[in-house]
């Protein structure tokens, strides 16, 4: 196989001449198209992109023209035109037939071709039309270079080699050059294809020959063509040669409708004679266990992997776990609106019966595609949350100001968060939902690196503008930006995250300096102006403009000291930031020093956004500007707050910031994923990845994928384990360094041994990072490419497994370290005994984790931090224990005293002393805790996971609980070292917590008590803290039934929808109740209430999730005719008397999108009473009302009468 | 997608939501011009029945059947007296029955 990237460096001949000679051409856009053609004809080369500003009617009259001349007939153009080389006469030929884009604007960016995507295709389709030719020897020439692999496993070519092969699927392929673009997009998917081809030719007014573009189109063609050939036609063939022992028919190979290029390798396999039919290959009845990466899977000691099929309990949890995913994705992403995920549950729902009911074979079908899945959801579903956040920041920024660039930013990120819900509905498809994380990863780092090629392409521009010099290193800069940008696109896996990061810090340092200079040069003009107008005499400054808090010279010199500022910072920060050397074996030698720069350059940029957030500059310049009159000064004061971004926001580039700042928060939620093991270099793995995928040594490529996988992972893993055992035998000295502590006692810590622990790392490291590998290459070689973010999973997967396995290998010495335990005075506590179940729990729960099929990384961080709970609890014993034990021995003499008061360490141990002190010294906890060198990336999300259960409402900001779950919680922190501060709200009832300096709001949540469950007694919270409604998605109930809210299966949103995550419960009510909704004048009853008063219109908008108008069902707004009287516009606040027996379905609020968020806090909760005007009938009534205000909203008391038990649902 | 039958789910979805309209008009006279257009634009469709226009009026009214706070679905007929609570309510109702059926009947046929 040929690289795209490797194949730039061959010779690009007659191609790369005639591009550079095309590119000097300049044609006028105002000539008529004859004589634009003229000088076209001249160079010999078509624009295309002039000759598309013509009508498509004359271009096509001008194509008919010249091909029906004839010499003699007096057309001087035909003439000219009659002696160009037939190839150049048929590239003008088609370029003056290819159909007229929408737009006449050129084409540059991917932007542009985002919002023109008709645009965009027709375009490519008129190049591909133009340079078949080139790119027709440059298919057969990739195709003919590439080392066709057998077409399946025990199926050869007849000639030896795949070079019959090559021809004719090279044959196959340029004759479909001229079907039109989209049938290229077609055969060349997923390659993006289009893109590409607007990243190479960006700009169509010199659309000429790239033959980058051509060598990397060329490689998309061998790529379609491989994955078809190895992973879907090939073993197709040789399945249909097993069953029948007759070489298959063009309709015996089944085409996936997703992949036309299968087609065209079909056409080519069935060619005969192209294959050798002399024998005939047995059925493969199963692809993992036939697969190469199956017979590779041993581990590092040689012994086979496990490959027990898993029973039906194992298998019901991984679904069980998918379901959960499922679930919580679902209701985090229904601020999208569109977040059914309804092929996912159909899926689920399909294959319960299997699960449940089928026999081995039926359910080992199941496993892998199950893991995949599993896997799949974890990746997908941190990307969630922050998503939905950024669309409801966007949906927001879009309601204060609609402007065009909010609304592509909320479109962005609509689109964005779409493509992961339809990666989750998909999930069950490997290749589908594979391919859809993969075409995100590639939108993202291109996106990235547009984003800084756009910051430092408009610094620079900049300062060249303003002064008329560029920045040292800018055109460095900027040709490494390009270079990484082009690596991206065309050849991934030949980039390092080094080059990748310095390449980046180079170009911020020139964006920063081309900044600071273009500040610098304005304020220096703004003082020549100011010169000119008389402002640099305050007094006369202050007879125009008396009331500003500020002058000409204290503006200039408030913003020197910025800029002073941002040097002394930079310099200070790359210094210190300058490590001696790098702790990173991989790295290049000079890493420290980018390092150090990359610190500066982070903290100089801060330093330089502080001019645009500093208010008296910015007040000063937007005042100056407002009331300024004088031209020159006006013009000065608009350089300085362009050059210091005052007027595009703070930050750096505007729309470039935006999209940076967006990948930040990806990119921190991605790393709260990866948290678990560290990723090491990718490079090398992909390329033997490339090299499996040829296929070309057989099951080769796949065993060295295989252990270039475990390598790469061992190194990331066993750093991780070595530090968590290093901080291990920290906690255990300082358990083993207890004072005060009896021979017994000191018997016990003495059983903590660390024998063996630097073999036992590498053992389970080895073990849980082969699972990780081998789950990896079983997926890649027999379905699809799987993303990096899914290999991370597994990854951290595997690395939970290894924790498991770590941990519950530690049994047997906890059990000796038990018996010890017990023997000692400290054994007959009760606490001990506790201690030693939730040990027994806790070991158990570590065998789960190791045995399981498709482990949740979660549980292995879960783990660890209950490892360090336990062993705190262990210590809190010894110490207590030895508190009551040390009154006691100050009565007893010396010899009596089994240990010496704690003051007394300083005097010389005795014998038995100095026994013990040794054992202490030595002594090592074999069951002792594993916990990182550093804190977890996430306090709050370790105290939500691990222990307490809380619900997060606002991720990172307000978490949901009961009033004992917190307590737990805050126990929990306390014992595991968190350094938590918090205070309780005394009016609200909220704690504000403060973790690591984020601070965080706990909302306590309680039941109704006028209120009791349908067929349900008790609170429906468990003890996971989750809330388990007796409805939900999994669980449909009454206001999910079609035949009775959607009798037309129209559809439409059923009640169940309203609430949040579909859950809710039916209740009872066991007395009057009143209960809450705010609504127009016109109708006082609805059918969804609260259980208190709204306060507020924000939050009836926002919490309650109502939409000031519901939408036109053709515009998606409210018509004109439907334009509201200010009656109906008005809202009313109701208090609504409902009888008691009254069945309503209670649960949080869902969103409606947008900024109609919903959630499940305390005082979101809702009820739906269906048809609930009705109830007039039965006692119903409204007790008072009161136009609604939309700040600080009071519902009036009702009328006190008997039977009206007022809010009694609050 | 037959033509013809479009054409006619397309007749009855008009009529029934310009009877709910004026219901509307007279009942919840917020609503009264949200259906007229919905009427409206299905007689519009019957002329150019393009795939994409009749997805988005199918859209628009299932948007309209959706149940969630503040939508059509909280929608009835006020009256004092609780009998007539109850009937006038059953028609109202039966119009929005007959609107909900034209819709369904819209999206079978476009699925077809």
């Amino acid at each position: 196989m040929l690289p795209a990237a490797t194949s730039m460096t061959r010779d690009q001949g007659a191609p790369a001449a005639m591009s550079e000679a095309a590119a000097v051409l300049a044609v006028s856009a105002h000539q008529p198209l004859d004589t634009q053609l003229d000088h076209m004809i001249d160079e010999g080369k078509p624009e295309l992109d002039v000759l598309m500003r013509f009508d498509g009617t004359e271009r096509r009259a001008l194509a008919r023209r010249l091909e029906t001349y004839r010499p003699g007939s007096g057309d001087s153009l035909g003439a000219r035109f009659i002696r160009l080389d037939t190839t150049i006469r048929t590239m003008f030929l088609a370029a003056l037939r290819a159909a007229s884009p929408r737009s006449a604007t050129a084409t540059k960016t991917v932007d542009d071709v985002v919002a023109a995507p008709e645009r965009a295709e027709t375009a490519f389709g008129a190049y591909i039309n133009i340079y078949a030719t080139n790119l027709r020897d440059l298919i057969f020439a990739q195709m003919a270079g590439a080392a066709w692999p057998d077409p399946a496993p025990g199926l050869k070519w007849t000639s030896g080699s795949g070079n019959d092969f090559a021809v004719a699927i090279s044959h196959f392929f340029v004759g479909k050059l001229a079907s039109g673009a989209s049938e290229i997009v077609r055969l060349l998917h997923p390659s993006d294809v289009v893109g590409l081809f607007h990243r190479k030719v960006p700009d169509l007014s010199h659309a000429t020959w790239n033959a980058e573009f051509g060598f990397a189109f060329a490689g998309f063609a061998e790529t379609a063509v491989l994955s078809s050939l190895k992973l879907r036609i090939g073993p197709a063939y040789r399945d249909v040669l097993a069953r029948t022992s007759n070489a298959p028919s063009l309709a015996q190979l089944k085409a996936a409708e997703a992949y036309a290029i299968d087609e065209l390798v079909a056409q080519a396999l069935v060619v005969p004679g192209m294959v050798d039919l002399s024998e005939i290959p047995e059925v493969d009845s199963t692809n993992a266990a036939t697969s190469p990466a199956a017979k590779s899977s041993h581990d590092r000691s040689g012994a086979r992997v496990e490959t027990r099929a898993p029973n039906r309990d194992e298998l019901q949890q991984v679904d069980f776990a998918i379901g959960g995913l499922l679930d919580d994705i679902r209701a985090r992403a229904a601020v999208n609106g569109d977040s059914s995920l309804s092929h996912a549950y159909a899926d689920r729902a399909k294959r319960a019966s299997v699960i449940a009911t089928g026999d081995d074979n039926a359910r080992a079908s199941l496993v892998s595609k199950l893991q995949f899945q599993h896997t799949q959801l974890m990746t997908i579903a941190p990307k969630i949350v922050p998503l939905a956040t950024q669309l409801v920041q966007a949906e927001a920024m879009l309601v204060a100001s609609n402007t065009p660039d909010n609304r592509a930013e909320r479109d962005r990120v609509r689109a964005l968060l779409s493509k992961y819900l339809q990666a989750a509905d998909l999930s069950y498809n490997e290749a589908e939902s594979a391919a859809l994380l993969r075409s995100i990863s590639m939108d993202a780092a291109i996106e990235h690196d547009a984003a800084v090629q756009a910051d430092v392409n408009s610094a620079t521009e900049q300062v060249i503008q303003s002064t008329g010099h560029s920045v040292e290193h800018a055109s460095q800069a900027e040709e490494e930006v390009a270079r990484q940008r082009q690596t991206t696109i065309v050849n991934p896996a030949a980039q390092t995250k080094y080059d990748h990061a310095r390449t980046e810090t180079l170009a911020g340092e020139v964006a920063l300096e081309s900044r600071v200079r273009s500040v610098e040069h304005a304020l220096v003009q703004l003082q020549a102006a100011a010169d000119d107008a008389g402002f640099m005499d305050v007094k006369q400054f202050r007879k125009l403009v008396p009331d500003l808090a500020m002058t000409v010279p204290e503006l200039i010199a408030s913003v020197r000291a910025h800029l002073a500022n941002v040097d002394v910072v930079w310099k200070q920060k790359t210094s210190e930031g300058t490590a001696k050397a790098t702790h990173d074996k991989d790295a290049p030698a000079d890493w420290a020093s980018w390092e150090g720069r990359t610190a500066g350059l982070s903290a100089a940029r801060d330093a330089f956004a502080k001019i645009a957030g500093d208010q008296g500059i910015g007040d000063f310049l937007r005042e100056c500007s407002d009331r300024i009159r004088h031209e020159r000064m006006v013009q000065a004061i608009a350089v300085v707050a362009a050059t210091t971004l005052i007027t595009m926001g703070v930050g750096f580039g505007a729309a470039a910031l935006g999209r940076m700042a967006s990948l930040a928060l990806v990119g921190e939620a991605e790393g709260l994923v990866a948290s678990g093991v560290a990723i090491a270099v990718r490079a090398p793995i992909n390329a033997v990845a490339q090299y499996a995928l040829s296929g070309g040594q057989g099951s080769l490529g796949w065993s060295m994928l295989e252990n270039a996988l475990m390598d790469t992972f061992t190194r990331g893993l066993t750093t991780k384990l070595r530090s968590a055992q290093a901080a291990a035998l920290g906690e255990a000295r300082a358990l083993a360094a207890l004072p005060n502590v009896g021979p017994a006692e000191a018997r016990a810590l003495a059983t903590m041994s660390f024998t063996g622990t630097e073999v036992m790392v590498d053992l389970v490291a080895g073990m849980a990072t082969q699972w990780a590998a081998h789950q990896i290459v079983t997926i890649a070689s027999g379905r699809v490419e799987v993303d990096a973010a899914f290999e991370e999973t597994v990854l951290q997967q595997g690395a939970a497994i290894a924790l498991g396995r770590l941990l519950h290998t530690k049994y047997t010495a906890w059990k000796q370290h038990e018996a010890e335990l017990v023997r000692s005075p400290l054994g007959s506590l009760p606490e001990t005994k506790a201690l030693i179940a939730a040990r027994e729990q806790f070991y158990a729960r570590a065998q789960q984790l190791a045995a399981s099929v498709s482990p949740d990384p979660a549980e292995g961080l879960a783990l660890q931090a209950e490892e360090q709970l336990l062993l705190k609890q262990e210590r809190s014993l010894f110490e207590q224990h030895a508190e009551h034990s040390n009154a006691p021995n100050a009565q007893h003499s010396p010899a009596d005293a089994p240990n010496p008061p704690a003051h007394d360490h300083a005097s010389a141990p005795t014998t038995d002393e100095a026994h013990t002190a040794s054992a202490r010294a030595s002594s090592t906890a074999e069951h002792a805790p594993l916990q990182h060198e550093t804190k977890l990336p996430d306090d709050a999300e370790r105290l939500k996971h691990a222990y307490a259960g809380l619900h997060s409402v606002v991720k990172d900001q307000v978490y949901e609980g009961t009033a004992e779950q917190i307590e737990h919680a805050f126990a929990l922190a306390d014992a595991a070292g968190l350094h938590v501060t918090r205070t309780q709200d005394a009016e609200t009832g909220v704690w504000h917590v403060s973790i690591d300096g984020r601070e965080i709001d706990l909302n306590v949540v309680h039941e109704s008590p006028a209120i009791t469950r349908k067929g349900h007694a008790s609170d429906q919270t468990h003890g996971d803290g989750e809330s388990h409604h007796q409805f939900d998605a999994m669980h449909p109930g009454p206001l999910s039934d079609r035949s009775t809210y959607d009798p037309d299966n129209k559809g439409n949103v059923l009640p169940a929808q309203g609430f949040y995550g579909g859950g809710y419960d039916p209740v009872v009510l066991k007395e009057d109740t009143v209960l809450y909704r705010v609504g127009n004048a016109e109708r006082e009853w609805g059918e969804w209430f609260t259980d208190h008063p709204l306060e507020s219109e924000a939050q009836y908008r926002i919490d309650v999730a109502v939409k000031p108008v519901w939408t036109d069902p053709r515009t998606g707004t409210m018509s004109e005719g439907s334009a509201r009287s200010q009656k109906q516009m008005e809202l009313w606040s109701y208090s609504i008397l409902i009888p008691k027996g009254t069945t309503a379905y209670v649960g949080s609020v869902a969103s409606q999108g947008g900024v109609f968020m919903g959630g499940v806090a305390e005082g979101q909760r809702q009820y739906f009473i269906p048809k609930a005007w009705l109830l007039g009938a039965k006692g119903g009534r409204v007790v008072a009302k009161a136009p609604f205000k939309s700040e600080g909203h009071v519902q009036p008391v009702p009328p006190t009468s008997s039977g009206d038990s007022s809010s009694g649902a609050k | 997608m037959n033509q013809a039958t479009i054409l006619a789910v397309l007749d009855e979805l008009a009529l029934a939501a310009d009877a709910l309209a004026d219901t509307c008009d007279r009942e919840a006279p917020d609503y009264g011009p949200v259906w007229h257009a919905l009427a409206k634009n299905a007689r519009a469709l019957k002329t150019s029945p393009s795939l994409e226009d009749l997805a988005d009026l199918l859209h628009g009214a299932q948007d309209l059947f959706a149940y969630r706070p503040g939508s059509f679905s909280e929608v009835y007929v006020q009256r004092t007296d609780p009998h007539e609570l109850v009937v006038e309510n059953e028609k109202f109702d039966a119009l929005r029955a007959r609107v909900s059926a034209a819709v369904g009947a819209l999206k079978s046929a476009l699925s077809a």
